[in-house]
């Protein structure tokens, strides 16, 4: 990858190392470490002040440094099915190998997850309660099968909070402080409200950025969202992407000749493949609701546990169609790159009606290519350069026939 | 003919010709059927509203349509459940199809069936996962409501309190009917084979409940006018379903007869009663709570392993099947513990993973191998 890449990779490093020394130096203080699932509210966690590490993030780390496969390996001896989520197949060998080469994460003391991403995580998540035999506590966010959060969603969700509340305090042994809450909410808003301005750069026209460079800084989205110094580190880059912005200049080396909307989870052992393979056919990433998700904002508890419960493909398939339509017409794409993820089931079961709406209603050209986050087996080169360059020629044609 | 076989054999044909099965109740009930996309559907509901619940199980057809919905690696039943769907084969057969939300995959299949199949109304129910709660439960009773309120537009009715309580009523008579059915072909392996047995179950996703539970009932007695036999291997099954018949057959073949189950399809529908409780939506949501060794509900201690174990110790049975759709993920988690605490134990254990008929052949040699780990 090009410099700009190299430096964004460094500052992913930075950022999770000093997440990993904080988890590890609690660990060694004797404070209990928990596993958090990646759209869980954070915002209860950090009012209690509890040290969490996010095995997902652990994951994308190990899978974009190479070492997944090895993990990988070690789930599939135990018997885990290489259907089931990269994620969890790595995290699994993680924890019955007890360690790894270029990241290591504390063992947790319990696990916390809530299922608005998936039901998988429920099941890797209860089966690291079991094997640790540590408590399990589920923050419950049912799918919604209507367009909107309903009532009895939301009342759901309210319910189960002072029982979070007395399950975390005796896992981690720390209080509930109701203003702490408060605060942090209104950090973790600062927090959106910057991840929005830094993503409104993101899908500007002329993109300031390489727009792989959003998924470095979505690692601190997910594990630090509710603290003071990440709102900092957001501002700066939503000040720089202005700045650049402004002056004409941008991160993306090459003729950026199209914007692409990037659909489903980044494949990372293939990042720099895919990222090459993007930048030399001139297309430069602009848009994709998978980082969209965390440039979250609220008014109150209630908007809060709402933004929490349509995440990504919680949602039913209209509003997560939509979601997508409107991203594309915002951004301006030219066309959009379907990841067909091997292991990703929640995502994957709705990806050809959604692909067939992006064309109809975006009114843009798709291409579907086969791959894994975490799982190197299920990516090959030359597909998706041929999926790359079909997308590339039908774009071309468009613009060749004036269209939008 | 004897009374036994005369009951065997209508079992049979209606597990094995399931539509001409749903057409004949149909007729004689002049119900309408709605459909129960697999595992632990609110039946109840749809007989109280005066219908018939139909399980849907999959079927053979080959995936041709479903493709431009799901990619392969999503699992069989529910596949072949659209597929069939899509070439029409549930039109004006059933007027429409409850999905219960228990797993990503029954996500998607809620959302494929609306778009895809829009002329048999879809029905999901969100089942929740901290559902021993008084709050999960609460919302399960919000939905269960809801499925309700669609079932009695559809059906043009008005249901009663009492009509919730009958149905819970029947079903739990039908629930008990199974269970003594299941303990009582435990002990006549030479007519109730794993074939057999699996029949017997299957047919009541065709059948009017209240009718077919006396046909149970009957079955059951009948079999008590033979001597016992006890098989050479009796074994426990768990996990999804196990209704592939060339693997039927091979445990046969091999000696194995099925002592007990805890499969979503057979016994694990009838183990638990729904309890008492203040109103029919309250009890019928409590039920999910009760709900045990099975993949599908939250069970972070894993009783299920506990429960197979102690199967095997107190010497009902002398190993354990797994047995589950390819591509089912809540079953393909489970597995890995099962596996090492079955070798922990000592306890012969197979996995078998259904999907198409080459996997039944392999599936049907697996099982071949297995009985010969048996003592
Ligand atoms: S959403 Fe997909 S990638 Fe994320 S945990 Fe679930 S299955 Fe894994
Ligand atoms: S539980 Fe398994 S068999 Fe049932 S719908 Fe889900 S994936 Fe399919």
């Amino acid at each position: 990858m090009g410099n700009e890449t190299i430096r964004a990779k460094d500052l992913l490093n930075r950022l999770l190392d000093r997440h990993y020394q904080e988890a590890w130096t609690a660990k060694r203080q004797g404070k209990p470490v928990g596993w958090v699932s990646s759209n869980f509210p954070q915002e209860f966690l950090e009012a209690m002040d509890l040290t969490v590490c996010y095995p997902e993030n652990h994951s994308t780390s190990l899978s974009a440094k190479h070492e997944s496969m090895d993990m990988i390996g070690e789930a599939e001896r135990l018997g885990y099915n290489n259907d089931l989520c990269g994620y969890a197949r790595v995290n699994l060998g993680f924890l019955s190998k007890g360690g790894c080469e270029s990241l290591q994460m504390p063992m947790p003391d319990y696990v916390v997850c809530s299922n608005n991403i998936c039901n998988q995580l429920v099941k890797w998540f209860e089966n690291v309660a079991n094997l640790c035999n540590i408590p399990f506590i589920v923050f419950d966010i049912p799918f919604n099968h209507e367009y909107e959060v309903s009532r009895s969603r939301l009342e759901y969700m309210r319910a189960q909070i002072p029982e979070l509340i007395a399950q975390l305090e005796k896992a981690a042994g720390t209080k509930w402080n109701e203003a702490r809450f408060q605060e942090v909410m209104a950090i973790s808003n600062e927090c959106g409200e910057q991840w929005q301005r830094a993503s409104r750069y993101f899908e500007a026209v002329p993109s300031p950025m390489n727009g792989f460079e959003m998924f470095n800084y979505m690692a601190l989205m997910v594990c630090a969202r509710g603290r003071r110094e990440t709102v900092e580190a957001i501002r700066l880059l939503a000040d720089e992407l202005e700045e650049r912005y402004h002056t004409g200049e941008t991160t993306f080396r090459g003729e950026p000749r199209f914007r692409i909307m990037m659909e489903g989870i980044a494949c990372w052992p293939h990042l720099k493949h895919n990222y090459q393979t993007l930048k030399n056919n001139g297309c430069n990433l602009t848009g994709t609701v998978y980082t969209e998700t965390w440039g979250r904002t609220y008014k109150n508890l209630d908007e809060m546990l709402r933004s929490y419960s349509v995440v990504l493909d919680n949602t039913n398939v209209d509003h997560a169609c939509d979601r997508r339509i409107q991203l594309a017409r915002r951004a301006c794409c030219d066309g959009a790159l379907i990841h067909m993820n091997r292991s990703c089931k929640a995502w994957d079961g709705i990806l050809y009606e959604m692909e067939r709406r992006i064309r109809s209603q975006a009114k843009i050209p798709t291409a579907v290519y086969d791959g894994d986050q975490s799982d190197p087996r299920c990516y090959s080169e030359g597909q998706y350069a041929s999926r790359v360059q079909g997308l590339c020629e039908v774009m071309e044609n468009r613009r060749g026939e004036g269209a939008q | 003919m004897s009374r036994l076989d005369c009951i065997l054999e209508a079992i049979s044909n209606d597990a094995k010709h399931p539509t001409t099965a749903i057409r004949r109740e149909l007729e004689r009930t002049r119900k309408k059927a709605v459909g129960c996309m697999l595992e632990f559907c609110p039946e109840e509901l749809i007989y109280a509203a005066g219908m018939l619940p139909v399980g849907l199980w999959g079927g053979n057809v080959e995936l041709s349509l479903v493709k431009r919905y799901f990619p392969a690696f999503f699992c069989a039943p529910v596949q072949q459940n659209l597929e069939l769907a899509l070439q029409g084969a549930f039109d004006g057969l059933l007027t429409a199809v409850i999905v219960p939300i228990l797993c990503d995959t029954l996500k998607s299949a809620s959302q494929n069936w609306r778009i895809a199949v829009p002329q048999i109304p879809m029905i999901p129910v969100t089942y929740p996962q901290n559902r021993k709660s008084r709050s999960g439960q609460a919302f399960l009773r919000c939905e269960l409501e809801d499925a309700l309120k669609k079932l009695e537009q559809i059906n043009r009715c008005k249901v009663s309190e009492q009509d919730v309580t009958n149905a819970i009523l029947l079903y739990n008579r039908y629930r008990q009917t199974m269970r003594e059915f299941a303990e009582r072909a435990a002990h006549h392996t030479d007519i109730i084979t794993p074939a057999v047995r699996h029949s017997v179950f299957q047919a009541g996703f065709y059948r009017d409940k209240a009718d077919y539970l006396r046909t149970v009932q009957e079955l059951t007695a009948q079999l008590e006018l033979f001597p016992q036999t006890k098989g050479r291997h009796p074994i426990a099954l768990t996990g999804i379903a196990l209704d592939v018949p060339r693997v039927l057959e091979a445990m046969e073949q091999n000696g194995l007869s099925v002592a007990a189950d805890t499969l979503a399809q057979e016994y694990g529908q009838a183990a638990f009663p729904v309890p008492d409780g203040d109103d029919g939506l309250t009890r019928l949501a409590a039920w999910w709570g009760q709900v045990r060794c099975s993949s599908l509900a939250a069970d972070p201690r894993k009783e299920r392993v506990e429960y197979m174990i102690r199967l095997v110790r107190e010497g009902r049975a002398q190993g354990v099947i797994v047995s589950a759709p390819s591509f089912c993920d809540p079953e393909e988690y489970d597995e890995p513990i099962f596996h090492s605490a079955f070798q922990a134990a000592g306890i012969p254990h197979l996995y078998l993973e259904l999907n198409d008929a080459p996997s039944a052949e392999q599936a049907a040699a697996r099982v071949q191998g297995f009985a010969e780990m048996l003592p």
